[in-house]
């Protein structure tokens, strides 16, 4: 079936793509966040997307919440990281990418940052989740 | 501005060409690779990593990061398609599920002289394959048609409800 914006009392739509929801099925099972934490602190975070880019939550002005995506010293134009610390029973670092679109962000594959090395690696599949959504070419799985 | 590989980069491109040929990577999975990089700076950066990577286990790593994005690009919809929701806390359910799919696909696999074997006869590079049986994502279903020619079994023995 063909994707239609919803209709919604948001001003700005948070859609779910399948990356993003691959990557939440594999990071749930290795129960890398807590349920409590998902509930109270990322799904939360998440949703203040809603209300638009740039945001007008104070939170998004803390570099280590938000922040660009920058891979080789270049920022990804468009494409934003949401970080967690400490989550987990692992206290792992969460990254979310997400890229802003016309009143609507895109998330994209959420990882748990190992490494500067992994990292770049993460990125530059986004760079192409970027690009495929630029052109129109992903699957929807849901709006928050 | 849509990314195209300059000439310097097509060079470097071919560079690394030959040295994944001299690794011994799957051709018809080098050249695809490299056909999508020309085109995709997500790719070209991820094939100029796999150049830079410092060892074996970083290389693995880069090419199945490289095979994920050239099948995100096979299989991308010509525009938005919208599959069914998944809420929350069904999520562990089908997490389950595909974990309990992806044991009977490696007892297959097994079966078929290992993870390495079917690799090489479906032309997944293993490290691919390796990551796909680990992890709790959805298969694809282009992925299970690989392993099912390769292994010469009938679609109903690599059949699952959760695919991408």
């Amino acid at each position: 079936m063909l994707w239609v914006k919803p209709a919604s009392n948001h001003p700005w739509s948070v859609v779910i793509t399948d990356w993003a929801l691959g990557a939440y099925l594999d990071l749930k099972h290795r129960n890398v966040f807590t349920i409590t934490e998902y509930r109270m602190v990322l799904r939360p975070d998440v949703e203040l997307l809603r209300d638009g880019l740039p945001s007008p939550h104070t939170k998004f002005s803390n570099p280590k919440f938000w922040g660009p995506a920058v891979l080789n010293k270049q920022v990804l134009s468009g494409g934003h990281k949401m970080k967690w610390h400490n989550i987990g029973s692992g206290q792992v670092q969460l990254r979310l990418p997400v890229v802003a679109g016309q009143q609507e962000v895109f998330l994209c594959e959420c990882y748990e940052k190992e490494n500067a090395n992994q990292e770049a690696r993460k990125l530059a599949r986004f760079k192409t989740h970027m690009n495929l959504i630029a052109q129109g070419r992903f699957v929807w799985r849901g709006t928050l | 501005m849509p990314f195209r590989t300059t000439p310097e980069q097509v060079l470097s491109l071919a560079g690394i060409v030959v040295a994944m040929q001299k690794a011994k990577v799957d051709p018809t999975f080098i050249v695809q690779a490299q056909e999508v990089a020309r085109h995709d700076q997500g790719i070209f950066d991820l094939m100029e990593m796999w150049r830079g990577a410092k060892n074996h286990a970083e290389r693995d790593e880069v090419l199945a990061d490289i095979q994920e994005s050239v099948e995100d690009y096979a299989e991308a919809p010509a525009q938005p398609l919208e599959k069914p929701r998944i809420n929350f806390n069904d999520l562990e359910r089908v997490a389950k599920q595909v974990m309990g799919f992806k044991k009977r696909l490696r007892d297959l696999i097994d079966r078929h002289g290992g993870v390495s074997a079917v690799a090489r006869i479906s032309g997944i590079p293993q490290p691919s394959l390796s990551r796909m049986l680990n992890s709790a994502t959805m298969p694809r279903r282009t992925t299970l048609y690989r392993i099912a020619n390769a292994l010469k079994v009938s679609e109903g023995e690599i059949a699952t409800e959760w695919t991408r």
